[in-house]
């Protein structure tokens, strides 16, 4: 069956990106003038305003903020796959933090602070999706 | 910043509220609209500034002012989510002050509940949230319910504590969507949504419109009503999309509290009645602790002692909020609204004694916007 859930707008600024993780990396925008990195990716650094970015590999490795088991969902293509996990990750190494799905973890398990690592998962020809699972082995 | 000093609200009024499905939400805006003028004793002729917002209309304004047969010389349609009215008020004081106007109408409607029951939006796609399934606010709102929980012992008592007592509220408000009594197993046992948030945690779906009339001071103490003085007025915001709020469980109404505090010369311990946009149970608690009634982290104790409630220390959504009363997807005028009727000791069984100064504090977007505005019935010293 067709991928029938919400797919990004890949185009623009963030093309590297996805197209990083349809090829299994992680390319996370860095700020050369205050070194520090972001996310969504743009054009103007939100720390510091500087405009000399560029993408960095990340270790794909980062530990939960807050989630919440979505029971109830009114997304399309999401309905039938309640409970499912809604949470933000907080990356290692800086100031980034993404929204993501917690997979290969019963959503009871979850926790914040729980340390997770990137899962890439392919869901169309062009395009995969960052989720995380939890990290082999704990922190 | 005196500014504020020289206007006065005039009229109130809230459409038809509930299930309105004969109406379209240009009309809720325009029979509120009508209303708070009557009440005011002020003919639409009078009106010369004219304020709003939409998530169904992208020119708000124009669209009331033809439907309305208005003309007039200043518009302003801010959008900051359902925190714009407030902003709204603020700024038509100062388009009065510079003279850019003299009376200035802001007014809202919408048919949320007619057209569905879908939170009403333009139109707006996030690349890195959509893809996850993310119930869009509901979800939101969860995520900063279970880090506060996670932060500070916040408990499923404490959030279901807010229903309940906002409903206690609504029970003496005619108008209120829903007025029967509930319990926290209640709240704790409806449908669980977004853990750790359940249906009663989260905001009425309805139809509804409201309308608010500003201008000079000394032509609204020549009106029908009693003069509402605005004493401080503060805005900010930390983030659009949840993803990037830089704390879940510190709010940007830090910042407009702040403001509005330094402006009007009160604190939270002078504040007598609180109007506090309640889109989900989690809001009450983040907004008592960013605007100062209790310390970060003891919103949830704040609020367990009962102080919320009727009888209560700090009386909190005496209308019974967007939980109870009416939620049409962009609630902030109506925490004005029963700001003015508190202080003009309108509010019948409701009512706070000797009510002198009020605060109503508006929230937009994913806890994005928020605005806080301080109201008195007598005129700053
Ligand atoms: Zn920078």
């Amino acid at each position: 069956m067709a991928y029938n859930k919400p797919l990004p707008n890949t185009k623009g600024v963030s093309e590297i990106y996805w197209k990083g993780l349809k090829e299994k990396k992680f390319l996370i925008p860095h700020c050369n003038e205050c070194n520090e990195m972001f996310f969504y990716p743009r054009v103007v650094c939100p720390h510091c305003g500087g405009t000399n970015i560029e993408f960095q590999d990340h270790n794909g490795k980062g530990e939960i903020y807050s989630y919440s088991i979505v029971e109830k969902s009114f997304i399309q293509g999401f309905e039938k796959e309640v409970p499912y996990t809604v949470a933000l990750v907080q990356l290692e190494g800086g100031k980034a933090r993404m929204m993501t799905n917690i997979i290969e973890c019963e959503p009871e398990k979850v926790e914040i602070g729980m340390p997770v690592e990137i899962h890439f998962q392919d869901v169309t020809d062009e395009i995969a999706l960052p989720h995380f699972k939890p990290m082999k082995g704990g922190r | 910043m005196s500014f504020f000093k020289d206007v006065a609200i005039a009229g109130v009024a809230e459409s038809e509220l509930g299930n309105v499905p004969h109406m379209n939400s240009v009309d809720l805006m325009a029979q509120a609209s009508v209303r708070a003028l009557q009440e005011a004793g002020l003919k639409k002729e009078d009106v010369d500034g004219l304020f709003s917002s939409s998530a169904h209309y992208s020119m708000p304004t124009v669209t009331l002012a033809e439907y309305m047969g208005i003309t007039p010389k200043y518009m302003d349609a801010t959008s900051i989510g359902g925190a714009s009215f407030v902003s709204h008020v603020a700024h038509a004081a100062q388009a009065i002050v510079s003279g850019m106007c003299e009376v200035a109408l802001i007014a809202y409607g919408s048919t949320q509940r007619t057209d569905g029951g879908g939170l009403a939006n333009i139109t707006e796609s996030n690349p890195f949230e959509d893809p996850f399934g993310y119930n869009d606010p509901i979800t939101a709102y969860s995520l900063a319910a279970q880090r506060h929980m996670f932060e500070f012992g916040t408990t499923r008592d404490q959030l279901s504590e807010v229903a309940v007592a906002t409903r206690k509220w609504a029970s003496m408000n005619e108008k209120a969507f829903k007025r029967d009594l509930i319990t926290h197993d209640d709240v704790k046992n409806s449908t669980l949504i977004s853990t750790p948030l359940t249906k009663l945690d989260c905001c009425l779906v309805s139809d509804g419109g409201a309308a608010l009339v500003l201008t000079t001071r000394e032509r609204a103490e020549k009106l029908n009503t009693k003069p509402t003085y605005i004493w401080g007025y503060g805005e900010s915001t930390t983030h659009r999309s949840i993803s990037n709020m830089p704390s879940l469980v510190h709010t940007a109404a830090i910042e407009s509290g702040k403001s509005a505090y330094q402006m009007a010369g009160v604190g939270p311990e002078d504040i007598q009645v609180a109007e506090l946009y309640d889109a989900f149970s989690i809001n009450v608690i983040l907004f008592l602790e960013d605007l100062g009634f209790c310390k970060k982290g003891e919103g949830g104790r704040f609020i367990s002692n009962g102080n919320i409630a009727p009888g209560g220390k700090l009386p909190v959504n005496t209308n019974g909020g967007g939980l109870s009363y009416c939620h049409p997807g962009m609630y902030g005028l109506f925490t004005i609204i029963e700001a003015v009727r508190q202080l003009r000791g309108e509010s019948g069984e409701r009512q706070v004694d000797n009510c002198n100064l009020a605060l109503a504090h508006g929230n937009g977007g994913v806890l994005s916007s928020e605005v806080t505005m301080v109201l008195s019935n007598e005129t700053k010293s």
